[in-house]
């Protein structure tokens, strides 16, 4: 039902025409968070790909034992997003946080993670690709064993190495399985939403607030259902626009094995 | 499979058990975390240097958790919405997909695809509008809002219709010949054949509706129609430093999702290859 009810919501009684987007456009407000935004996801996004990878590629052996690695490594995926948002906020805790603690036992002093506007961002980067990383795995898991084993068999015999054999075979063989999780990480890390409400609000100072965020708070707490919506129609444009770009900068590379 | 390499000796296995255990220590910690903190005592959390063994194990803040953060209510309504909306969701995606898949009618595939094509809107499009038509039919602070608004699933929709189309005629056909009317076909004979289709989508249909948080903090205002998210969130807004009884609460709040992926890995393994979606 929900799912066929799109209003044009933009011209709000009364109606005012791109009144929404012109201001929209012209408010700083959207375009540090449009930033924000990117920034998390130009983090998440090659975080998620690289612990995707590596994990997969970890357990991808039949070794006694590896169902119950691959389920631990799995299990945040299971979690909720405030569950996680909740944890995290403790670890990272300025005072009493296991993270600071473990940085001090090692001499660096304590970073205020969640109160300061550079280390802020990074917390919430590395928390949502910590609750990721599962789920990539599993479809990089995948993307490994579909490789025929002849490939590797017939490169050993022609003498390549490990470091050989997953460079010219692994890798590109694994290039739709990438792109497929690029597309899907990017789309999700633009759309965070339940860790900067649990853990920041946006702060400090704005430093975590993305767009999604800055549009929960307009349509929501101030109640500006128009000028809201001209936010989600903008943001959708941008993730429309990127995926597309992604798509076809990888694209042209895709081949049917 | 990989086969072993020909040269592998027993440092290199070992340290790959070495690798498999440090990472799994870098990917758990935080759940560990969690747990310890909830089975201290309350008030025990705010100490420093942090206490990393536990002495001894105190259910105090699980004690609280029933008393001071209601615990057994949002569990409840988040059981409730959980289920409603996963059955539901299952009911209305197979029938649209025998639908789809069966029936004959006007513009059916043109419908399919339009349908499927909501698939490509972001949540954060149609939050707002939905968000007007439950506050329009007075459903605001409903529970029913939680369900209704998941009811409809273009994806599961999807994945049914497909697995209904392998499904052939003929099958049918001859339940028909024997008297079996179209429902009958469906509850006796479709469905159960369905089953391992219908229990991942149901599975991954529960995780989400558990999991959910944004529509629920938006449609809920009173404090006994919380579900667990929105009460764990609620909590650690108010009750600052009540720090383990909030890592009680949500340490609770984790516990039914693990067990049940626990029990089914298979399952979850196959949804998100299948949907590539993070839950």
């Amino acid at each position: 039902m929900s799912l066929f009810i799109w209003d044009y919501l933009t011209p709000v009684k009364p109606f005012v025409g791109l009144d929404n987007y012109a201001n929209l456009l012209g408010s700083a407000e959207f375009w540090t968070s449009l930033r924000t935004t990117v920034f998390f996801a130009a983090g998440v996004v090659p975080l998620g790909l690289l612990s995707g990878i590596s994990l997969a590629l970890l357990v991808d052996r039949r070794v006694r034992g590896i169902g119950l690695y691959r389920a631990a490594f799995f299990s945040p995926v299971v979690t909720s997003g405030v569950a996680v948002s909740l944890i995290w906020r403790w670890l990272l805790d300025t005072e009493f946080g296991l993270v600071n603690y473990a940085l001090n036992a090692i001499g660096i002093p304590s970073v205020p993670w969640l109160n300061d506007p550079a280390t802020a961002p990074l917390a919430i980067i590395f928390l949502t690709a910590w609750h990721a990383a599962g789920s990539n795995m599993v479809i990089f898991l995948a993307g490994l064993q579909s490789i025929p084993q002849e490939y590797y068999e017939a490169a050993r015999v022609d003498g390549a190495g490990r470091l050989r054999l997953f460079f010219s075979i692994t890798l590109p063989l694994l290039r739709p399985t990438t792109i497929f999780v690029l597309l899907m990480s990017t789309i999700g890390a633009l759309q965070v939403f339940d860790s900067i409400y649990v853990m920041t609000k946006g702060g400090p100072m704005g430093a975590t607030q993305t767009v999604v965020y800055m549009l929960y708070r307009h349509a929501f707490e101030w109640y500006e259902m128009g000028f809201a919506s001209a936010i989600a129609y903008v943001l959708f444009a941008v993730i429309f626009v990127l995926t597309l770009i992604q798509w076809r900068f990888t694209g042209r590379n895709l081949e049917i094995y | 499979m990989r086969s072993s390499h020909p040269a592998v000796t027993v440092t290199s296995t070992l340290l790959y058990h070495l690798v498999l255990l440090s990472v799994t220590v870098l990917m758990l910690t935080p759940f560990w975390w969690m747990t310890l903190t909830a089975f201290k005592g309350p008030g025990e959390a705010n100490v420093y240097p942090p206490q990393l063994l536990p002495d001894h194990l105190d259910l105090g803040s699980f004690r609280q958790v029933f008393t001071a953060f209601h615990f057994p209510r949002y569990f409840a309504n988040t059981i409730l919405v959980s289920v409603s909306a996963t059955l539901g969701g299952l009911l209305v995606a197979s029938m649209a997909a025998y639908a789809f898949a069966r029936l004959r009618f006007p513009g059916r595939d043109t419908i399919f695809f339009l349908y499927l094509g909501t698939m490509m809107i972001p949540g954060y499009v149609t939050i707002i509008p939905a968000f007007l038509v439950i506050r329009w039919l007075g459903m605001m602070d409903n529970l029913a809002a939680l369900v209704v608004t998941h009811l409809a699933t273009p994806f599961g929709t999807f994945l049914l219709r497909q697995y209904f189309l392998t499904i052939p005629m003929e099958l049918e056909d001859a339940s028909r010949i024997d008297g079996c009317s179209r429902w009958g076909f469906y509850v006796r004979i479709l469905l159960p054949l369905s089953t391992p289709a219908v229990a991942t989508l149901g599975l991954f249909a529960f995780m989400g509706n558990w999991n959910s948080f944004l529509w629920p903090l938006l449609v809920l205002s009173s404090e006994r129609n919380f579900t667990l998210q929105i009460g764990l969130s609620n909590f650690a807004m108010e009750q600052f430093s009540m720090t383990n009884t909030l890592m009680a609460g949500t340490f609770l709040s984790v516990l039914p999702l693990m067990v049940l992926f626990f029990l089914t890995q298979k399952q979850f393994v196959k949804g998100i290859i299948l949907s590539g979606l993070k839950g």
